[in-house]
This record gives C-alpha cells, structure tokens and sequence, in this order.
C-alpha cells in the first residue's frame, strides 16, 4: 500500500522542496503531538502528500509554526499545522495500523504482529475520532482481501476496492474524492505490476495473472493517465510544483526502476 | 416475490408491444440520468429491469407471447443489438449480462463490451477490448474512435510528463528513489 506516491528529487526546485519539508514536518510534528514519539516513525511521503493536496485545495493559506526538531539536532523547523494537520495525523494512524492487519493476514509475517500490538492505543484513538472512515476501510481492505484469495483474475475489481478506500479518504474535501478513487486505483496497479515477476515465481496472487509483462507498461500507462485527467480537475492554490512532481512523476519511479533493473539483467545474460 | 406484471403495471394477458411500451414509459420516469442520487429511483430502475428479464424469460415457456430479445425465429433484435440499445441507456449491467452469454467473439462484441466495461468503472478490461475491437477490424473508425477516447489520459499525461521530469540516468533514478523512502530524507 505504501511507498508508491513519492517525490521525483531530480527535478524540484530548492523553493518547492522547502515547502515540502514544511508539510512533512508539520506532519511529524502533528503526529507526535497527538500520539507520542511512536507515531513519527510510521510517517513516510504517501500520507504527506495526502496533507499536501489537501492543504492545496484549501483557499485559506495555512498555518505554519516554528518547532525544533530532535532527528536534526534540535534544529528550527517551520510546520503546517492546523485541522487538516489533525486529519492527516488520523488517517496515517489508521491506513497504517490496518496495513499491518492485512500484512498479518497475507503471510502471518512475526513483524507486522507486533507493530500492531506497538500501535493499538494509537489505531484506538484514531478510529474513534473517525468511526465510519475507519470501519470503510476497515470492510474494503477484508473485501480487498476475499478477493485476492479468489483468485480474482479481473485486475479492475481489486484496483477498484483499492480505489474506494483512497476515496474514502480524500473525501475530506468533496472535490477531491474521484482523485483520490483514481490514485487508489494507480497505486494499486503498480504495486501489482512491480510484484508480477516474484509473484508468478513464487505462485502468489498478482492481479496481472491473465496478462504478459509486455501489457503492464501500456496498461499502466493508461491508468496514471487516467488519474492525470482526474488530478487536473482539481483547483489547487498552492503547492502545484511539487503535486504535478509526484503525479507525473513520482509515481511511476518504483515501477521505472525495476524496468531498468529487469533491463540490465537481461542484457547481462545475453 | 414481487408479480412481473404487476411492477410493469401491464395485464397477465397484455401483447409485447404493450409490455415494451409499458417498460419505456417508466424506463423514462425513474432512469438515474434523470433522478441523479435518488436512492428509491435506482431501487425503482431495479426492479424494473427484472421484471421485464422475468417476463422475456417466461415467453419461451407459452406465456402467450414471443420475447422480443429471445434470439430464437422471428426476434427482431440481435442480441447485440439489444446489449448496444443497453449501453446507450447507460445500462451496463444488463448489457454485460448479455455479452457474457454470447460465445461468438467478434469485433463488434468486443467493442460492446469495451464500452459496457468502461460505463461500469473497469477501465483495464475496457481497454483490452477496444483493443481487440480494433486489432480484429483495423479498418472501423468507430472502433479508433473508442480505443482513443478510452486512452486520452495517456497521451495527454505523457506530453505533460516530458515537461515535468527530465530523462534521467539509472544512477540518478536509484538515488531518488533510495532518497525517497528515507524517512526524514531532507538533511539539507
């Protein structure tokens, strides 16, 4: 689930980083506040860029404080904060804690068991401030999960499972739920997608298992184009170097990677 | 179980055309494009479409009438030709459920079911239909028309991309990408 929305470093401005390290501290900082150190380190670039579209979509400019921050030797750091802040601090409580649920449930992995039991109060707190959110995702993820252990060969189905969970989420602000349905639906695919090769080695379910490696580039193609058109619906005040940076970019640099490693492996063995 | 003839408001011994006429009428009073967002409307249109299924259905077993779409002597209407008057009134579902039942593959099946596909939200499955639409019948502008309509992000999203992210090296992508998943990445 996570570790698909990043930021292409190659092509920000110092300006457009500086804004982001104000929101992804803002974030830290929001975290912490609200639920102990603990909560810091389960921050990562998704759940940020949900606070940064969000805040994006607001024509109020937001709020920034000044804080120190003890990972950079105690120093200044200015940070978003404000009730979009609090939403975000939620939702990377709640997307996270249930992503280790479902890593339970996938391959009974030792670690995801005891981060659950690590964040529980968290998740507790978290979903009681947002009980329908939390119980939305909460059922898509377990439909989620029926149908990958189907077999489910329609790679749409689970995509849009995934999608409605993403849509839930960015339902905060009513304009930027189909967005949030269509990078639920892109970030699901290319998960798929980067999985396929050790998937079909190792037999686990891949939502690609009726298709060839050479129709996933066209196929996901297609998708971030579809989430592209969704993404340039919305009427952004601020922040638009950085969102059109991970849209158009930064979401396809997991998959890119891997197609160039696949690539010189190949031309190694020839 | 609700009585067919009874949600159509026709009598037991009504002729298809009256059936038919009967179905348009509240087809048009309680289709969603008309009543956006109402809940009891979309139950209504439900109901509605399987009624007139039941009763197409029960023609074949001497309830006193043809079916229109029963695909046997005598039907005016293809089955695809019923599954396209589906689609053109948004309504994917019973489309699919007659696509799903034809074995014939052809062009025009697929194209039908690239569009039946992407009025429900499966745009993968969409694609690849309009693909095979077009790689069957290469010369049909229609179905050009529908795989570049089903693909207008993609262009779209690959002249923006040129803008936004330079062709990088390999080196430079691992880098970002090692950079990226740092949590508190930014030293600077």
């Amino acid at each position: 689930m996570f570790g698909y929305v990043n930021v292409d470093l190659r092509c920000l401005s110092d300006s457009a980083i500086k804004q982001y390290k104000s929101y992804y501290c803002g974030l830290c900082h929001q975290l912490r506040r609200q639920y102990g150190e603990r909560a810091r380190w389960i921050l990562s670039f998704d759940p940020a860029f949900l606070f940064i579209i969000l805040s994006a979509l607001e024509r109020e400019q937001p709020v920034c404080d000044v804080n120190r921050c003890p990972y950079h030797f105690g120093s200044k750091r200015p940070c978003v904060c404000g009730d979009t802040a609090r939403y975000c601090a939620d939702v990377t409580v709640i997307l996270t804690y249930l992503n280790f649920e479902d890593d339970i449930s996938d391959d009974r992995s030792h670690r995801a068991a005891a981060m659950r039991r690590f964040y529980r109060r968290a998740y507790e707190k978290a979903s009681a401030a947002h009980p329908r959110l939390s119980r939305k995702i909460s059922d898509a993820l377990h439909r989620l999960e029926l149908e990958e252990r189907a077999g489910q060969t329609n790679p749409d189905i689970p995509a849009n499972i995934f999608g409605q969970i993403l849509q839930s989420v960015f339902e905060y602000n009513e304009k930027a739920g189909r967005f949030g349905y269509a990078l639920g639906r892109a970030i699901y695919l290319t998960d798929a997608a980067c999985d396929f090769k050790s998937d079909l080695k190792h037999r686990r379910y891949n939502p690609f298992v009726c298709f060839r490696m050479s129709q996933l580039d066209d196929i996901l193609s297609n998708v971030y184009g579809s989430c592209a058109v969704e993404y340039e619906k919305l009427e952004l005040y601020r922040s638009k170097e950085i969102t059109d940076n991970v849209i158009y970019s930064g979401i396809q640099l997991k998959y890119e990677l891997l197609k160039r490693l696949r690539g010189k492996r190949h031309d190694r063995s020839i | 179980m609700t009585d067919p003839y009874e949600v159509l408001g026709v009598p037991r011994d009504a002729s298809e055309d009256e059936i038919t006429k009967a179905y348009r009428k509240l087809v048009k009073k309680y289709h969603p494009d008309l009543n956006p967002g109402d809940e009891t409307a979309q139950r209504k249109m439900r109901e509605i479409n399987q009624a007139y299924d039941m009763i197409k259905k029960g023609a074949g077993s001497g309830a006193g009438y043809q079916g229109q779409y029963a695909g046997g002597s005598g039907s005016s209407a293809s089955p695809l030709d019923s599954a396209e008057a589906y689609i053109m009134s948004g309504m994917y579902e019973q489309a699919l459920y007659i696509l799903q039942n034809i074995q014939d593959h052809s062009a025009r099946w697929h194209y039908l079911s690239a569009m039946a596909f992407s009025q429900a939200g499966y745009a993968v499955t969409a694609l690849q239909h309009a693909q095979m639409a077009v790689r069957l019948e290469p010369s049909n502008a229609k179905y050009q028309a529908l795989l570049q309509r089903l693909s207008i992000g993609q262009s779209q999203y690959y002249q923006r991309r040129v803008v936004v992210s330079p062709a990088g090296g390999f080196a430079r992508l691992f880098i970002a990408i090692i950079l990226a998943r740092l949590c508190c990445c930014f030293c600077r």
